[in-house]
């Protein structure tokens, strides 16, 4: 139909319109065929207001409100102040599609047109990050470990981590092994020195022996080692192998005396350092939120995160302290804010709301009747998300 | 009394125990007193449509009743003080702001709250020598507020008639003014034309009109009631569409539908009633349209302009 004719038929019906509301009477000449009865009663109206009419109450009262001005009027009252639940069930119907019919949507090629491209680019984005963060990660191990060791082999204690390794290489074979990635980083540097001998080998007694006569592995020696080869500490090299069986023909036995009161020494000193970190590591425990706790951080493990993860830790409080502003308790409902908006804690996101404005002939009627939404709106102001009776209000 | 009778008598007691099991406050009013009730709500809403309703139909309309409501109203009608006195305070606030959306001023609806107050406890006496209370007339199938809502109306509506006929309104004297404007067709055109061409507008226009309330009378219920609402009632589209139970954006589909239809069937009528062809049934529209489009401008002219331009004039 074109848009002036349906501008002229507008017009007509408009002026109609106006007749019959000013001569009342004039309504009887537009009534259909059949009688439209009796006036519906209040029970009736209110039903019909409210929508809890079945399909054939409905046309009839329909048939009898097409012809009644009076009983159109009084339901044109109901509606907006009754007849909330009722609209809302209309979305409902209409938002209630079954699983067909929803997977035939999601399958449509309207659908995937759009779909597809997003889900792809989704995917790259992700494993983009996920590849990102993996390298990143790989970098901060290697950026963690290179200083400890050195600063520790730059003790002047050198022959402590000269001991240290000794100890630990009594251990077995297994517990020698480090991380792949630290052990391909050292072994480079490793070879790049021309000083360790290959990377896994048996424990060589003799070899170690010889060092020692040598003087390779001589206390005062061992911090020019360490600072020659800052992974010493952590590689499983030669110096790491087990400590030097005494031998008959050793010709220096107060240097295995030495040796021997430099490793006892070691011992205590890492013991002593290991009660000092755990003591530190419970402090952090108990100062950092419950939910905060998980394990132990890459700084922390390294012990050189004493700073970052106390900020990390006040930034979790600030958010925390937040989110306890940002919710609210009233008439025993939590609400959450978010953005302008009261958010009520049942409420699920996407569900259909009745939305009522404030001042509206529809809010005072809904306060009327149920005035603890009246005191839910007022006390929080603004817009307001409330479940009441199982429907969803926005009140604006 | 026949089976079935028997059954439904079985099945009504025990939705009736059932019903006020549900009820948070049965006011102590008795599964025997509540049975009579229900009774009748189901006889005048289930099976006046579907008399061969069966047992589960009966359960399922009983139990989608409102326990709590039901039981408030009944107990009312018992005579219990507190249970009136739940009623005022629980569903004063309703009837005040029913009461006040209908009414022009505070007052009056001060006045239409205590009539309906009086009207629930009941003014009259029936034959059992209780009162007529307006309380037996809910079934309790939608909520209580609505129906103390809708007996505001009803009232409203009744309070109105009595005074139209007493009264004669503002109302009234528009009405007589249009018959005046109505007795002068093409208002404003009509000093400049030819009589006989003013008689031939007079008598089309009449034509179109009365084809067009005879089209309207045809249309089907759901259509007629949007038309009345829209255009009789002065409702906006949201508020029709609200009734109807459907979005505005629905509801103006439907009467961009009822447009091309009725122009069809007005076209159909003039031709069939009067012989007119298409292109004067055409040039009819157009040109009333255009009337009225004049007709509607002084209404759309603001006061002081229309009191400055009588000041020029004057």
């Amino acid at each position: 139909m074109k848009t002036t004719e349906n501008h002229e038929m507008d017009l007509l019906l408009r002026s109609l319109g106006r007749r019959a509301s000013a001569r009342p009477g004039d309504e009887a000449s537009l009534q259909s065929d059949g009688a439209s009865g009796a006036h519906l009663d209040a029970d009736e109206l209110n039903c019909y207001a409210e929508g809890v009419v079945t399909t054939a109450e409905r046309a009839r009262y329909t048939k009898h409100l097409a012809d009644c001005a009076s009983c159109r009027r009084i339901v044109a009252d109901l509606v907006p102040a009754a007849g909330v639940a009722r609209r809302y069930e209309v979305t409902e119907e209409k938002t209630g599609w079954s699983l067909r019919e929803s997977l035939a949507a999601l399958f449509a090629p309207s659908f995937l047109r759009f779909a597809l491209p997003a889900l792809v680019l989704t995917a790259i984005i992700g494993i983009t990050i996920v590849a990102l963060r993996r390298q990143q990660q790989t970098d901060f191990v290697a950026q963690n470990q290179t200083p400890t060791s050195t600063a520790v082999s730059g003790n002047s204690e050198g022959r402590k981590v000269t001991t240290d390794n000794i100890s630990q290489s009594a251990g077995s074979p297994e517990q020698q092994q480090p991380p792949a990635d630290v052990k391909e980083k050292d072994l480079s540097r490793s070879q790049k020195s021309d000083v360790v001998a290959p990377r896994v080998s048996p424990p060589d007694t003799a070899a170690s022996a010889d060092r020692v006569t040598t003087g390779l592995v001589q206390p005062g020696q061992s911090g020019a080692v360490a600072k020659s080869q800052p992974t010493f500490a952590d590689q499983p090299t030669e110096a790491a192998a087990p400590p030097p069986p005494p031998r008959a023909g050793l010709e220096d036995a107060s240097k295995i005396g030495e040796a021997r009161n430099a490793q006892a020494e070691a011992e205590s000193q890492k013991r002593r350092r290991d009660y000092d970190y755990s003591q530190r590591r419970e402090q952090n425990e108990v100062a950092r939120p419950s939910s905060a706790k998980g394990g132990p951080s890459r700084n922390d493990s390294q012990n050189v995160g004493g700073l970052s993860s106390v900020m990390s830790r006040s930034n979790k409080d600030e958010k925390a302290a937040g989110n306890a502003a940002e919710s609210r308790r009233v008439s025993g409902r939590v609400f959450h804010r978010q953005g302008n908006t009261w958010i009520d804690s049942d409420y699920a996101s996407g569900r259909a709301t009745v939305n009522v404005s404030r001042g509206s002939e529809q809010y005072r009627a809904l306060t009327a009747d149920e005035p603890g939404i009246r005191a839910i709106a007022e006390q929080l102001g603004g817009e307001v998300i409330v479940i009441w009776k199982g429907t969803a209000y926005r009140i604006r | 009394m026949n089976r079935k009778a028997e059954e439904t008598e079985k099945a009504l007691a025990a939705a009736a125990a059932r019903l006020m099991a549900r009820a948070s406050d049965n006011y102590s009013v008795s599964a025997v007193t509540l049975a009579p009730r229900i009774r009748a709500a189901v006889e005048k809403y289930l099976f006046r449509d579907n008399a061969e309703a069966s047992i589960a139909d009966v359960n399922d309309f009983v139990d989608k009743l409102q326990a709590d409501d039901l039981c408030l109203i009944v107990a009312c009608e018992q005579g219990s003080d507190k249970a009136w006195t739940d009623l005022v305070e629980r569903f004063g606030a309703t009837v005040r702001s029913a009461a006040r959306s209908v009414s022009a001023n505070d007052e009056g609806a001060d006045d239409l709250a205590q009539s309906i107050w009086a009207e629930l406890h009941g003014l009259r006496v029936r034959a059992d020598g209780k009162p007529a209370s307006k309380l037996a007339y809910y079934s309790g199938r939608g909520s209580l507020a609505g129906w103390l809502r809708a007996v505001v109306g009803q009232l409203a509506v009744d309070q109105h008639r009595k005074q139209s006929r007493l009264v004669q309104t503002e109302d009234d004297a528009d009405f007589d003014r249009l018959i005046q404007k109505d007795k002068q067709p093409w208002s404003g055109h009509a000093e400049r034309i030819n009589p006989e061409i003013e008689v031939s507008h007079k008598q089309a226009s009449a034509d179109l009109q009365k084809a067009l309330a005879g089209s309207i009378g045809h249309l089907s219920d759901e259509d007629r009631l949007l038309v009345k609402l829209y255009y009789f009632d002065g409702l906006k589209l949201h508020e029709a569409g609200a009734i109807l139970g459907v979005h505005e954006a629905t509801a103006s589909r439907r009467l961009t539908r009822i447009h091309a239809d009725l122009r069809s069937q007005v076209e159909e009528s003039l031709k069939e009633e009067h012989g007119w062809t298409r292109p004067e049934t055409e040039r009819a529209f157009s040109d009333i349209a255009l009337h009225m489009e004049a007709d509607i401008e002084p209404l759309l002219v603001s006061e002081p302009m229309i009191k400055n331009k009588r000041e020029m004039t004057g």
